[in-house]
């Protein structure tokens, strides 16, 4: 489905990414962990196109994509939400969800965005920037579910919330890969990111460390990668 | 905890919040002289925030900073660097179109300066020695004495880190805050720039509070660590105590194990 | 209060217009990130146009208006989104000077195709009276400027929260790279931006002609109005935009009535915009303010020098033929002793904005300051020549300090419009005022030093005073950069943030740099006014602080701190005096066609070797292109098998 072949990047003089190769086979769900900083985002910015890779090729369903513009993998079905709160938090949830149905679907989009979401309805005209963290980044999920994406790109969006929410995104997610679009996932609920991931790759400075079944990683072996330390007895 | 001979800097019960957000919660935390102190924890624990209140480009909502027994929370962030409180960032500030011996003589010529419209001009030919004499031995003690000619923009991220780092240096500041300042550099590069960390606490009883990402540095190199999670402080101990910790481990981790370190889960934790 | 309601009703109808023209700005900075200081220029070619259409071709009115707003609007709109695509990644500094070039350009090009003589321009809509308030007389005119203002207003409101493109355009602003993730082109919908606020530009240029006359001066300087609206709307807030700009025609209306017949006031109604501008740059919290595209840091100068003989012999060379001139040049020498003059302008220019990385559109102004300055403690005072000489810097520097205040609150953009609007009001009040020139058409006078063997009538005699001077003040700055307070400003243009933390009292060494450049300036215009013997205002108006600006960074593109001085003194001064057709026309358009241009080619530095390098890099890339495109399939399905591979793994 999605390929990162040989792929180098980063950003001015800085390398971040250096050869990294990585698959999201169709209908699958593939974690990707390692510690902050080791390129994870630059790496989910590369597949949607945020970032050209400066050597390297992104492949989409077979079809060699480098260096298309995002909105042109947006459109070719690449669904990103990037780190922080993916919604634009001037507009009003309704002005949100308008944008990220795909152009002449705007109504269907509601009613599905909706549908997942029971909580928006009521929220339709508030302020986005307006509403709680969780309920932002069901917002910003619920684009995965309407712009007919069929790879989705999810960067962190557990983060900083209660722990209750991040139950129902999981939940969410577990979802969405049930019906059968392809998700990378980088997430630091590392535990919660393998049980619902087939595949797991460990990202450490800008090189891939480990790529395998989900299974494979076993919890103590994830810890001492992820904190690049040996760990201690429990 | 403040007025002790050794205190660095004291952050007693500080507060950031952006609009409704708390970034920082509460935060209490000690970084004394002639000790390597760490602050980790996960993406947005609030570690950056903390820092820029510290050196006053960031007003706190509530709590104080207290810098060699002095509360400073009411002074600008130039003030405080002239009382001695040098730092690093993590995108890093340095003056892309000077040499590096420029970049590392102007800190020191910073704090000579001040606000002194005189000084400001020229300096007098003692300050020009001790410039002098700080920068050479900064950039000796970082290493980088073949770049001194060299312009900065034309550096690589993992040179540039020790230029900021022999910036700070030459400044002659008592108490260091380094953000991140492993990241870019490779693992050499790191292990380099954690002996230099070493040496300046050690033999120069510098105090440093260091935000990292890099484990391994922060594991080797400090003598204390402080974790943040959410803006709040979750655990504080030695390294070995962090990573023999259950919480630490959660806070890494995800709710899970959170449960399971409270015993709530069936699979043990190893 | 019934004689107020004439005022009001004027008032309404063109602080509607000035609203209009502040919703086309603040919709294209807002989507974009560029400011655009080319506004009013644009609005005034849309009204040259209709003038063109309508009044020397005959055309039927409402044609001319539909070509000269429908047509003329999308396409400057268009124009004006390619220029700020190229340009958003460009530093701070550069993204200012390239709009102010392009103003310099259109307004350049408008007095040279249709002269510099104001013209009166048809009121062609209907001046019938349409009601009558309290016995006052509203036209038809009026109701309409009213009427296009509210409901272009309205009409803009609803586009931008019903419609997709203008959810989209305010999404932009938010979060361009979120947008782009959804699949809408982000270059699409700025350009839908750009293309509405220069159709706004161009209805306001046509409607608001009738009541300025046609110059292009005056339309281009409407933008000033617009600027005060978008201030009030704090660059952010389009109904208070709107609202601002009707505010600005109100208050600025009913002044005049007040103030038009009181000595000394008269200008004030004029300035209630700027004024506007400069107490909300003052007053608003640096954070409460949108940042717009462009870098911050890096400075201009690199850290390069010449090779030691070209240090030592460049001087050496200029310096001689320097001398020479007096003896070279016969009748042409007036000509030279003012390019020496502004030598000194342009220096003291480039010690802030080329050192140390501010900006300031008012440096007109300090020349200003000095030449009316010098002319008091000379001729009235009776100072000596050389004390007035000194004494104008000194004063000249403490005008300094006063335009250092908005410096140590802002940067960048605010920053450039602050010391705009500061201009604009020693322009339009402060020069006015007995003070400096006083109300005489002639201005002020001066006469040349008369010292030892230096004798007043000669003008050789005069030409080796300025040429001590310039000697003096190159010499001075030179070792002031390279001294303890060139690399502290140096460091300012790279990283305030880097001194600051280091110890630095930042805003006293702006204070400082301000200072020092305005006691130059004020010397410079001292020198000026020794050498022609009399100045009027209108010799240092804003418009030539933006042409200075223009002229130096043309020259600054090439060279040096101090070459780039003679240079941009040479083209401006010894230039036209050798090609008749060079007139401050063609000037205005070539600075500012060439600012626009090495802003766009390379961020307003151009050196020869990245630009050869980059070309060649460009025409590689289209070969490339070509090739790839010629054999797409293969490599497509060599990549496939790669990731087959890949996959393996």
């Amino acid at each position: 489905m999605l390929v990162l072949d040989g792929v180098t990047a980063g950003y001015g003089t800085a390398t971040v990414l250096r050869d990294v190769h990585l698959t999201v086979p169709r209908s699958s769900v593939v974690a990707l962990l390692g510690p902050n900083g080791a390129g994870k985002t630059t790496l989910l910015r590369v597949a949607s196109g945020l970032v050209s890779p400066w050597s390297g090729a992104v492949l989409l369903e077979g079809e060699d994509v480098t260096g298309l513009s995002p909105d042109g993998l947006a459109r070719r079905g690449v669904c990103h939400v990037p780190e922080g709160r993916g919604v634009f938090p001037p507009l009003s949830v309704r002005e949100n969800l308008l944008l990220f149905s795909p152009p002449g679907e705007e109504r269907v989009g509601l009613e599905r965005a909706l549908e997942a979401f029971p909580d928006l309805a009521g929220r339709l005209d508030q302020t986005a920037g307006t509403m709680s963290g969780g309920q932002q980044q069901m917002l910003a999920l619920a684009r995965a579910y309407i712009a007919g994406g069929r790879v989705i790109l999810l960067d962190e969006v557990s983060m900083g919330l209660a722990p209750i929410v991040v139950d129902e995104i999981f939940a969410f997610l577990e979802r969405v890969a049930g019906e059968g679009v392809s998700l990378l996932l980088v997430e630091q609920y590392v535990n919660k990111a393998l049980a619902i991931a087939d595949y797991g790759y460990i990202l450490s400075r800008g090189r891939i460390s480990f790529a395998g079944d989900a299974a494979e990683l076993a919890d103590e072996d994830v810890f001492s990668r992820y904190l690049g330390i040996e760990v201690g007895a429990g | 905890m403040t007025g002790a001979t050794d205190a660095g800097l004291d952050v007693v019960d500080l507060t950031v919040r952006y609009g409704g957000q708390v970034a920082v919660d509460r935060l209490g935390l000690s970084a004394p002289l002639g000790r390597l102190t760490g602050l980790i924890g996960p993406n947005g624990a609030g570690k950056t925030s903390t820092f820029n209140a510290c050196s006053g480009l960031l007003r706190p909502s509530s709590g104080r900073i207290v810098l060699l027994g002095e509360d400073v929370t009411r002074k600008g962030a130039a003030a405080r660097a002239r009382r001695g409180l040098g730092r690093t960032f993590q995108r890093m500030e340095l003056f892309t179109s000077m040499t590096v011996a420029e970049n590392v003589a102007l800190a020191r010529e910073a704090r000579q300066a001040g606000s002194n419209p005189l000084r400001q001009q020229v300096a007098t030919p003692r300050q020009w020695a001790a410039v002098q004499a700080a920068t050479a031995e900064a950039l000796e003690v970082c290493g980088i004495t073949g770049l001194a000619d060299r312009v900065v923009g034309a550096l690589s991220t993992g040179q540039r880190r020790l230029v900021e780092l022999a910036r700070v240096y030459a400044g002659d500041f008592r108490m260091l805050l380094l953000d991140e300042p492993s990241s870019g550099l490779d693992k050499a590069e790191s292990e380099r720039f954690g002996t230099i960390l070493r040496t300046l606490v050690s033999d120069r009883g510098i105090g440093i509070l260091l935000v990292e990402h890099d484990m391994e540095l922060v594991m080797t190199v400090c003598d204390e660590l402080y974790v943040l999670d959410f803006g709040a402080l979750i655990f504080h101990g030695t390294p070995a105590e962090t990573k023999a910790s259950p919480v630490v481990r959660a806070a890494y981790l995800g709710s899970e194990a959170v449960m399971e370190a409270a015993g709530l889960a069936e699979r043990g934790v190893g | 209060m019934r004689e107020l309601v004439p005022f009001v009703v004027i008032g309404l109808a063109s602080g509607s217009l000035y609203g209009l023209a502040g919703l086309g700005l603040a919709l294209t900075y807002r989507t974009s990130g560029i400011f655009n200081f080319a506004h009013g220029a644009i609005a005034a070619a849309a009204a040259y146009l209709f003038f063109t259409l309508h009044v020397s071709m005959h055309w039927w009115w409402p044609a001319a208006a539909v070509v000269s707003v429908g047509v003329f609007g999308p396409l400057a709109g268009l124009v004006m989104e390619r220029l700020a695509r190229s340009l958003v990644a460009a530093r701070t500094a550069t993204i200012i000077v390239a709009t102010v070039g392009l103003l310099l350009f259109i307004q350049g090009f408008l007095y040279w195709h249709y002269g510099s003589a104001q013209r009166s321009f048809p009121e062609f809509l209907p001046t019938a009276a349409a009601f009558r308030i309290t016995g006052v007389t509203v036209t038809w005119a009026q109701v309409i400027n009213v009427t296009v203002g509210v409901g272009s207003f309205l009409g803009l409101y609803v586009f931008l929260r019903r419609t997709r493109v203008g959810v989209a355009m305010r999404a932009v602003v938010a979060a361009p790279d979120l947008l782009a993730l959804t699949g809408a082109r982000p270059a699409r919908v700025r350009i839908a931006s750009w293309i509405v606020g220069c159709t706004f530009a161009s209805l306001t240029g046509i409607l608001i002609a009738p009541t300025l006359t046609l110059n292009a001066a005056l339309l281009s300087a409407l933008v000033v109005q617009a600027f005060g609206a978008v201030a009030i709307g704090l660059f952010t807030s389009l109904p208070l935009t709107y609202l601002g700009g009707v505010v600005i025609g109100v208050v600025a209306s009913v002044a005049t009535k007040y103030l038009s017949a009181r000595h000394g006031l008269s200008g004030i109604p004029g300035v209630v915009p700027f004024l506007v501008l400069i107490t909300m740059m003052m007053v608003t919290p640096g954070r409460k303010l949108p940042r717009g595209a462009g870098r911050f840091e890096g400075a201009r100068e690199s850290g390069r020098r010449p090779p030691r003989p070209v240090l030592i012999g460049a001087p050496l060379v200029a310096g001689a033929f320097l001398l020479a001139v007096p003896h070279l040049v016969g009748t042409r020498l007036p000509v030279y002793s003012t390019a020496l003059i502004f030598v000194i302008i342009f220096l003291s220019l480039s010690l802030l904005t080329r050192v140390s990385g501010q900006i300031s559109l008012a440096h007109a102004a300090f020349a200003g300051v000095g030449a009316a300055t010098f002319s008091h403690f000379t001729l009235d005072s009776g100072y000596p020549w050389l004390v007035g000489l000194v004494a104008t810097g000194v004063v000249t520097g403490l005008v300094g300090v006063i335009l250092a205040l908005p410096a140590i609150r802002l940067s960048g953009l605010y920053l450039a419009l602050a010391t705009y609007g500061f201009g604009l009001l020693m322009e339009t009040v402060v020069f006015q005022s007995w003070l400096l020139f006083g109300s005489q058409v002639n201005g002020v006078s001066a006469r040349r030093p008369e010292l030892g063997p230096i004798h007043a009538g000669s003008a050789t005699d005069y030409y080796y005073v300025i040429l001590a001077v310039v000697s003096a003040t190159c010499v001075a700055l030179v070792l002031l950069r390279r001294a303890r307070l060139g690399r502290f400003l140096r460091g300012m243009a790279d990283s305030p943030t880097a001194l600051i933390t280091t110890g630095l009292g930042l805003s006293i060494t702006r204070v400082i740099v301000f200072a020092a450049s305005a006691f130059f300036a004020g010397v410079a215009g001292a020198l000026f006014i020794s050498q022609v013997g009399q100045v009027s205002p209108v010799t240092f108006t804003s418009y030539s602080s933006l042409l200075y600006l223009g002229a130096l960074t043309v020259a600054g593109a090439f060279s040096g701190f101090v070459t780039s001085a003679f240079l941009a003194a040479g083209l401006l001064v010894v230039f036209p005096a050798y090609l008749s057709g060079v007139t401050v026309e063609v000037q205005s358009m070539l600075f500012g066609g060439t600012a626009v241009l090495a802003a766009l080619v390379s961020d307003g530095a151009v050196d020869w070797k990245t630009l050869a390098a980059r070309l060649g890099a460009r025409l590689d890339r289209a070969i490339a292109r070509t090739d790839v495109r010629r054999r797409r399939s293969p490599v497509a399905a060599r990549n496939v098998a790669a990731a087959a591979a890949g996959a393996e793994r």
